[in-house]
């Protein structure tokens, strides 16, 4: 066979292999971008509720200062929390809980966070969230953190994992690339600062 | 003669190629940089309300002494460092003592000049 052509064909090989490389090193960092943003747009849209509602713990009891702090039940562990606050001119029970493995998911480490509203006529509003963690713990007035709520709770420090539904295999490697979302914010609720 | 053109033709298309790929190689990197610092930017504004939020209940001693305080939080392994500032200022229409505090929040994850990047103003009156 004519040395020309072979060369011709191993030059065209090594430019076709690169090119096929470049596309793929593209398609997947695309991949990571997209998985990012749905993590950060979740995580949005999850800490939008959440801040809405702790903010207005104790809110519209009959006594606040008395209330506030007994609005708050911890339920005993730091993945759980329910309190008392107005809604809609009626007081509701709001209670946040991780509620098991998230079945709809492929994934070990996804959990339904679900939020509960329970109004005076026993009416209850569900809506899950899926995220990788979800803990809770009191601020009290001496700055110090505390597993449970007490008489001299000031704040809340909230921190919320959230991963994509969805992973893409990593480059070289067996384990899976998942976009992922950190939120943490430590709330006061005015109920609870008024002495 | 006709070989000598063809080299030369294969090398320049080589060098094009190379130069895209160095181009998109770059694109690719500066994206993911941005989302990294978007994400960071993010908890960084959160940190400063924070520091907002347990301000707005303290009493007038205290708040006038959070000006100076300076700190850091370390999140999920980034380090956000900020620093207090509380000015007496003049609000028209009040009759009370007003002070502005403001929040600066920076990490070595910023691509900026800046120390602290991030500033949250707060005014309070007593």
């Amino acid at each position: 066979m004519n040395a020309g052509i072979v060369t011709s064909f191993l030059v065209g090989g090594l430019l076709l292999l690169s090119i096929l490389q470049l596309n793929f090193t593209v398609s997947n960092s695309s991949n990571k971008n997209v998985l990012q943003t749905v993590a950060k747009k979740k995580m949005q849209s999850l800490t939008e509720t959440l801040t809405y509602d702790i903010k207005r713990i104790g809110q519209g009891t009959k006594d606040p200062t008395k209330d506030a702090t007994s609005a708050i039940n911890s339920l005993s562990d730091n993945q759980k929390i329910r309190f008392q606050s107005e809604a809609s001119g009626t007081l509701q029970n709001t209670t946040w809980e991780i509620e098991g493995k998230d079945n709809a998911t492929d994934k070990m480490n996804d959990y339904r966070l679900v939020r509960t509203a329970y109004n005076q006529s026993g009416n209850q509003t569900k809506t899950t969230f899926t995220v990788v963690s979800f803990n809770i713990q009191y601020i009290n007035s001496s700055g110090d953190l505390e597993d449970n709520p007490d008489g001299n709770t000031v704040g809340l420090k909230i921190s919320v994992a959230t991963e994509s539904p969805e992973g893409i295999q990593k480059q070289n490697s067996d384990s899976t690339f998942y976009g992922h979302s950190n939120w943490e914010h430590t709330i006061y609720p005015p109920v609870l600062n008024f002495n | 003669m006709n070989d000598y053109s063809d080299l030369v033709y294969l090398i320049s298309a080589m060098v094009l190629f190379s130069l895209l790929t160095l181009n998109v190689s770059r694109t690719l990197v500066l994206n993911s940089k941005d989302l990294a610092e978007n994400e960071v930017e993010y908890q960084g504004v959160t940190v400063a309300q924070s520091i907002i939020d347990e301000a707005k209940w303290k009493n007038k001693g205290d708040f006038i002494d959070l000006d100076g305080n300076s700190d850091k939080e370390n999140i999920e392994g980034v380090d956000y460092n900020f620093e207090l500032e509380v000015d007496p200022i003049n609000v028209e229409g009040t009759d009370g003592d007003d002070y502005e505090l403001t929040v600066s929040v920076g990490s070595n994850y910023f691509n900026s000049e800046e120390d602290y990047p991030i500033k949250l103003t707060y005014i309070r009156s007593f």
